[in-house]
């Protein structure tokens, strides 16, 4: 990524800010592709981004796919000439469809925290669906497989649990 | 890797009555987290088809058809409601599995017949007095 100063300016005229990952890594963005993060966005309007933005959550690998995302959805045609016109609607549905999809545990977990952290609403709509899909159609035990969690109930305790839904276990 | 609350909220929000309650036997913190939020609603819940009331005009008593499992379950003799038996019962309406029974002493009566839950309802309040010149035919009057 680029080192250039955070104040820097592009031919779009938008301002560039940095960000700076837990691992240090530094991404440089317009303004307006930053934006869709509304922890940034308020950031901006505080005028509180100009040695950059260190998120410390937020590793490098992931703030990349982040970003990816960000430049994506920018709709801003003006930003960055040649690698991120704004995408049709057809190119971003196949964008995410294919982000989304590859997405697994633990990569999977750490995208969502980092949406949360940055407060990008619908990347964390669509990584939230993705945590649902792969829920969906699944027993408890199958639930507790894929995200590797620990039954802390005694057989009697789910038993029970079961019985007060039971119309969600009759198949 | 644990989800924060309002994360996993998000994601369980998402996932069809069937799926949520799943997620309630999968680990404490679940279930209290779909409990606490009231994920899963009631109100939606798939209801279940035990058998059928069925309520014949002719004899003024009422039969249950089900399979024989769901039989012990649910009774059609509704004469557990309001001590001493009456020498009927009557079927008059039904709304969200609860019958309104109307007894012989022309009261009614709400009954959950999946609970055997039962209210004898409050006898109706007296006419307002312009209504005292156009009494109901006498074939209504168990309405009251």
């Amino acid at each position: 990524m680029a080192a250039a100063a955070a104040e820097a300016t592009i031919d779009g005229g938008g301002k560039m800010i940095i960000l700076i990952s837990a691992d240090g890594k530094r991404f440089e963005v317009t303004e307006a592709v930053a934006s869709q993060s509304q922890l940034i966005s308020n950031m901006i309007e505080d005028d509180c981004t100009e040695n950059g933005v260190r998120l410390p959550n937020v590793d490098g690998d992931i703030l990349t796919m982040v970003v990816d995302y960000c430049n994506m959805h920018a709709g801003d045609a003006a930003a960055d000439g040649d690698t991120t016109k704004a995408s049709s609607t057809e190119e971003l549905k196949k964008f995410d469809a294919e982000l989304v999809q590859a997405l697994e545990n633990p990569v999977l977990f750490k995208l969502i925290l980092a949406a949360n952290f940055l407060n990008i609403k619908s990347l964390l709509d669509m990584t939230c669906q993705r945590v649902a899909d792969m829920m969906s159609g699944k027993t408890p035990e199958q639930m507790r497989e894929t995200f590797s969690i620990e039954n802390d109930f005694t057989p009697e305790e789910e038993a029970a649990i079961r019985q007060e839904n039971a119309w969600a276990f009759d198949d | 890797m644990a989800l924060p609350d309002d994360v996993l909220a998000a994601v369980l929000r998402r996932l069809p009555p069937r799926g949520i309650a799943a997620s309630r036997c999968v680990c404490k913190e679940w279930r209290s987290l779909v409990d606490g939020r009231r994920l899963l609603r009631a109100d939606l819940l798939p209801l279940s088809l035990a058998g059928i009331l069925l309520n014949y005009d002719s004899t003024w008593f009422t039969q249950f058809l089900s399979r024989p499992t769901a039989a012990a379950a649910v009774s059609c003799r509704l004469d557990y409601t309001v001590p001493p038996p009456p020498a009927y019962i009557y079927v008059k309406d039904h709304c969200n599995g609860l019958l309104l029974l109307l007894r012989e002493e022309c009261r009614l009566v709400v009954v959950n017949p999946a609970t055997r839950q039962w209210e004898l309802l409050p006898p109706r309040p007296t006419t307002p007095p312009h209504h005292h010149h156009h009494p109901l035919p006498p074939a209504m009057g168990c309405n009251e």
